[in-house]
């Protein structure tokens, strides 16, 4: 089993499960002992430290470490410097201020985000577009792919997040944009996409208060494939 | 229905290595208390012979379908318990082994009680998966005995004969219609006083006398299915007739080109040529030049080519030596940046070239020389001024660059290319002839410049490799691969074959759409593909989500079930 | 190294040296003494135990060009195989004194056998492979590079101990006079090599390893300068000029063309460099912190025994012969060689010539197994 292997949905599991840190040792690049399994890992940890920040964790409680197996001292060097990091950051949640519900959500709806399409596409095709460059041979910079991590990280998990938080109750877009720390016109946009994708539907009681609630499940919508 | 789990957990003291630092005993007693345990024992050495015997017993006795080792590394001791486990009847893929000593005792000596605790969370964790493991059966397929050998030149010719002298089969293919390669242009083959037609001759006779090579020259690949030990290569010869072949494993050997120097330093193949128009000439005694000057580095270690060819400076020191000693008259000058007379017999080369008064004189490339009529003009760094030299005959020394259709070649192997498109093998120090992927290998020019010594070392090589598994017979891969677990999910995306670093992966179409077709005995088991597939369509045999997943959870468990027992 | 360990196909001979090799192509008889260790290898699992016990600290650690001490009782090094402890008879103060006998009374596995004897094997092999590596040469005879007299001029194998986590320093890299850490190292290629006094031949991989210690030197220490006094800078490998490039461009690395003439120290005990820079003419000094000699690679110790025994001619370097049309043969059939042993290589050439000779070994063992079938 290769770095490659750690799923970056297993990594948010960890975090379910009440890890405060997350450490991933590897090869030393070009020393993958499966070829270049290291820097698909390379990928999915920038992808999925994205998406940790994106939800309010710090990214710092997720490491990757390159090292070979003779290099036990660098290895202890880099775990105790994670460790000392994670005592400065505390339980996951603390210094973020996220309450345990809170907490709980916004990695839900991270680890759902994970599992579909998009980000595992992106993630995927990393590689290969830095090495090769897309379809018209044009390769993408380091800064270009930092950009589109964050755009497509962003999207996912907000998206993930309005229907988990709709889907018991419906919710106006003020109500959404206060639990979501957002603007209410980034929540509107978001909710128009997905209304056109028929995640959520529009609902209203009285001639007032518009509210909207999920139409699948979150896990409903990666399986869908409507998201793309 | 499924059976009842009963998992035993063995836990080494390993002498002193590990109880020194760690309660094993406590330890034991905490396994005990774990889902689905229901023998714990404590072992002086578990890798002993009287450990072994008393696991394999408890596992008779007590009926264990599952074994938890925790003592050291896998690497040392896992196919002493894996056998341990099949003698006693349990499959060994239902074993376990937890590092409590590298991972734990050995690290942790000043820290007994956490040691101890890790050691129990380590092995909770253990438990947690081994519930979830599954018996496996050992992959085994057939190697057909016979390779495939692309390329006839002198790298193709000796990887063919060194198969054919161990007695498999070898069908031998170039695109040519002549053998031999680019040695039939050569004159003599430096550093041994070899002429070059004669050697090369010699070989293509071998190869064309013996029983056991086919060669089939004007024809190339066109098509390749199959995997490591059972490929179908159709080659044809362009003229619609296609063969097809079965063979076991293949052997890349196709060489590379001289960069023709179109363009460069007035190049106009009559007074100013390149190394290769030199050597016809000094192979057909039609060589009458009186004042030579040689240009290294053309072409070569320049931006747009940034890599040395390795074997130009020896070719232009050993034409060098050739002229002279045909004519001690002739003036030659050999302008160079850096002399790449590596090892023994080249340094030697270099010294007898300077004894017979070849002059050597070292440019940079902030100011390289100038051909002009009758003469070239260079600034030379050691005199630290410009020299004009004579000449009627300027040969530019050019690099070997990857040949034609290397790229096709390399889609339909499916293995890489580097930037330069030279084949790229599995590792440039470690596995210089292997590709990643297992049953084809690679040797000679095709992935980087070499002497007709080092290609025939290397072809040797290449042959020894495939030979491997010529020998065996049959390829045994252990069962620790992806597979294709949920077919109606996949979405024939493509995006695992993309990733495979071993090209272990295929998309075929079926009745159902295009879908991934895992090759398990090309899989080497890093599971890339199950970690990034959307559809979660593939399994990571042996390292399941499902297990993973289940020890993630144990390690962090340990508040909920020790709670009770530790307050 | 854990591959040949684990072969089913490979009995592995660790210390342990050929005495006599008799017959011919397809049928060598060859002796071979196995030194006793003191140690039941069957029985040992290299825990440590003894070592951590055996008072004897005071043995200098040749793994670690005795740059520390290891114990009488030990491992070559801690990655090494097979994985065995070893006794060694000149330092162990039981085998010197009479009294001691620790390391026994510790083993908890009874691996300690101190009435252990060398052994003899026959072994009836079809082939016969050499592989003997090389050493270095030492620098002590070139005095005017000041090894040995110049505390702070080391050889490349020695830093490569020096810049290892599992070193001396822990991988810092610290002058031997002042153990403060070196800042500015000189790399000087060439030592004994292409030297018509010494070895003229060039020993092929100091380029490269030069440029490699240069770049880890700066990795450690971001505020370390290097600078790689050379002739030809022969970097002729897959990569190697990508390497060399990066090496300039990433990492500040100095090259300078110029053979040094001689290294003198000052009295912070810093060593000067002494050339003529062969672009300007000038003779110039450079005043560092460290020097790495890149020495030549001669012809390891007893291969001249070694080809005696086996028959096989040497070159007047004393590296094994070898030619057309089979690089890898040698004057004896049967007999093969790969790697330094046949003249400097670096690691892929070393790894396609063993791969060769097994293969050259393979056609005369199978065509053997077939006759005795038949």
């Amino acid at each position: 089993m290769c770095s490659g292997r750690v799923d970056p949905v297993l990594i948010l599991e960890a975090f379910m499960c009440g890890s405060d840190g997350v450490f991933i040792g590897a090869c030393l690049p070009g020393e993958c002992h499966y070829a270049d399994g290291n820097f698909s890992t390379m990928g999915k940890v920038a992808l999925t430290q994205k998406v940790l920040a994106n939800q309010g964790v710090n990214p710092d409680r997720l490491v990757m470490r390159m090292m070979s197996s003779a290099e036990g001292a660098k290895f202890v060097e880099h775990v105790t410097a994670f460790q000392d990091r994670i005592k400065e950051l505390g339980k996951l949640g603390s210094t973020e201020g996220l309450q345990p519900s809170e907490l709980e959500l916004k990695l839900k709806a991270a680890k759902v985000a994970l599992k579909g399409k998009k980000l595992r596409w992106v993630v995927g095709k990393y590689m290969e577009f830095q090495q090769q460059g897309n379809l018209y041979g044009e390769k993408f910079t380091q800064h270009e792919f930092n950009r589109l991590f964050d755009e497509v990280a962003m999207d996912e998990c907000t998206i993930q997040e309005i229907l988990l938080r709709t889907q018991d109750e419906p919710l106006s877009v003020k109500n959404l944009a206060e639990l979501m720390g957002l603007s209410p016109r980034r929540v509107l946009r978001h909710l128009v996409d997905m209304r056109k994708m028929g995640l959520v539907v529009l609902e209203s009681d009285d001639k007032k208060t518009v509210t909207w609630r999920a139409a699948v499940s979150s896990a409903e919508a990666i399986e869908s494939e409507k998201t793309k | 229905m499924a059976e009842e789990l009963r998992i035993g957990v063995f836990v080494c003291r390993c002498g002193t290595n590990i109880a020194g630092f760690l309660d094993t005993e406590d330890v034991a007693k905490y396994a005990k208390t774990l889902p689905n345990v229901v023998f714990t024992r404590e072992n002086l050495f578990s890798c002993s012979e009287a450990g072994v015997t008393d696991i394999k017993n408890a596992i008779t006795e007590n009926k264990l379908n599952r074994v938890v080792v925790a003592a050291c590394t896998p690497l040392t001791h896992e196919p002493t318990f894996r056998a341990a486990c099949e003698d006693a009847g349990l499959n060994p893929f239902l074993f376990e082994f937890v590092n409590i000593r590298e991972q734990c005792s050995w690290v942790h000596k000043a820290l007994r009680e956490e040691a101890t605790q890790k050691a129990k969370d380590l092995i909770r964790m253990g438990v947690a998966r081994a519930a979830l493991l599954e018996p496996r059966e050992s992959i085994v397929t057939d190697v057909i005995p016979s390779a495939l050998v692309i390329g006839g030149g002198i790298a193709g010719l000796t990887a063919a004969l060194a198969l054919a002298n161990r007695g498999f089969e070898v069908k031998l293919v170039e695109r040519e219609k002549k053998l031999g390669g680019m040695l039939r242009d050569l004159h003599q083959i430096y550093p041994y006083e070899i002429g070059a037609r004669g050697f090369i001759s010699s070989k293509i006779k071998e190869v064309e006398e013996n029983p056991k090579i086919e060669v089939l020259t004007g024809h190339s690949l066109e098509k390749l299915g199959g995997f490591i030990g059972n490929y179908q290569a159709t080659v044809g010869s362009g003229e619609g007739s296609a063969k097809e072949l079965k063979v076991g494993v293949i052997i890349v050997a196709t060489g590379a080109s001289l960069l023709v120097p179109e363009g460069s330093f007035s190049y106009n193949g009559e007074d100013v040529i390149n190394q290769l128009q030199l050597e016809e000439r000094l192979k057909n005694q039609a060589f009458d030049a009186q004042n030579i000057v040689m240009i290294k580095c053309v072409g070569a270690r320049v931006k747009e080519r940034l890599y040395c060819s390795r074997i130009c400076c020896m070719t232009a020191i050993k034409d060098g030596i050739l002229i002279k000693k045909q004519n001690p008259d002739a003036n030659v000058h050999i302008l160079y940046r850096d002399l790449m007379c590596y090892g023994v017999a080249n340094e030697e080369l270099l010294r007898q070239a300077k004894e017979l008064g070849v002059r050597f004189v070292n440019y940079s490339l902030d100011s390289p020389p100038v051909v002009e009529d009758g003469k070239v003009k260079v600034q030379s760094n050691v005199l630290g001024r410009e020299l004009e030299i004579e000449s009627d005959l300027v040969v530019l020394i050019t690099p070997l660059v990857a040949r034609e259709g290397a790229a096709e070649l390399s889609k339909l192997l499916k293995v890489p290319l580097d930037e330069y498109k030279f084949f790229l093998e599995a590792h440039v120090k470690l596995r210089p002839n292997d590709f990643a992927t297992d049953g084809i290998y690679i040797c000679g020019s095709a992935h980087w410049p070499v002497s007709t010594g080092e290609a025939i070392q290397q072809a040797l090589g290449a042959a020894s490799r495939a030979s491997i598994h010529l020998t065996n017979k049959k390829v045994k891969v252990e069962p620790i691969v992806s597979v294709l677990f949920d077919e109606e999910a996949c979405r024939g995306c493509g995006l695992c074959a993309s990733l495979c670093p071993y090209a272990a992966i295929e998309m075929v179409e079926t009745e159902k759409g295009t879908k991934a077709k895992m090759i398990e005995v090309a899989c080497k088991g890093c599971g890339v593909c199950a970690a990034s597939c959307y559809k979660q369509a593939i399994k990571m045999i042996h390292y399941s989500d499902e297990q993973l997943t289940a020890q993630i959870r144990a390690a962090f468990q340990k508040k909920e079930v020790e709670s009770g027992v530790q307050a | 190294m854990l591959d040949v360990g684990r072969h089913p196909n490979i009995n592995m001979l660790a210390y342990s040296e050929v005495k006599e090799v008799n017959g011919e192509v397809g049928n060598f008889t060859v002796k071979i003494n196995k030194k006793a260790r003191y140690v039941k290898e069957e029985v040992c699992n290299a825990c440590g135990d003894c070592i951590a016990k055996c008072p004897m600290k005071k043995v200098p650690d040749e793994f670690d060009m005795k740059l520390r001490n290891r114990k009488a009782i030990y491992l070559y090094f801690s990655q090494g195989i097979p994985a065995i402890a070893t006794i060694d008879k000149e330092h162990c103060i039981y085998f010197q004194t009479g009294k001691c006998r620790v390391c026994e009374k510790f083993c908890q596995k009874g691996a300690i056998d101190f009435e252990q004897q060398d052994q003899t094997l026959n072994l009836n092999v079809g082939a016969v492979i050499l592989a003997t590596g090389f050493d270095l040469l030492d620098p002590s005879g070139l005095t005017q590079y000041g090894y040995g007299r110049i505390k702070n001029v080391i050889t490349g194998l020695e830093y490569e101990r020096l810049i290892n986590a599992t070193g001396p320093t822990g991988g810092h890299l610290l002058r031997r006079s002042d153990e403060k850490s070196a800042k500015r190292v000189a790399y000087l290629q060439c030592i004994g090599s292409r030297d018509l006094n010494n070895c003229s031949y060039c020993s092929h991989v100091c380029c490269m390893y030069s440029i490699k210690d240069a770049m880890l030197a700066k990795e450690h220490d971001p505020d370390s300068v290097s600078y790689i006094f050379h002739t030809d800078l022969r970097n002729v490998g897959k990569w190697f000029q990508k390497y060399e490039i990066r090496g300039k461009e990433e990492y500040g690395i100095n090259f300078i063309r110029g053979r040094v003439a001689e290294i003198t120290e000052d009295e912070e005990q810093n060593p000067i460099v002494w050339y003529e820079d062969t672009n300007t003419h000038e003779v110039r000094s450079r005043t560092v912190d460290m020097v790495v000699l890149a020495t030549a690679a001669i012809p390891s110790k007893g291969i001249k025994e070694l080809a005696k025994l086996v028959g096989v001619k040497t070159d007047e370097y004393g590296f094994i012969k070898t030619g057309l049309p089979f690089p890898t043969d040698t004057s004896v059939a049967g007999v093969f060689a790969c790697g330094f042993c046949i003249a400097p290589a670096d690691i892929p050439e070393s790894v396609a010539q063993a791969s060769a000779a097994a293969s050259r070994a393979a056609e005369v063992v199978f065509a053997r197994k077939a006759k005795k079938r038949a």
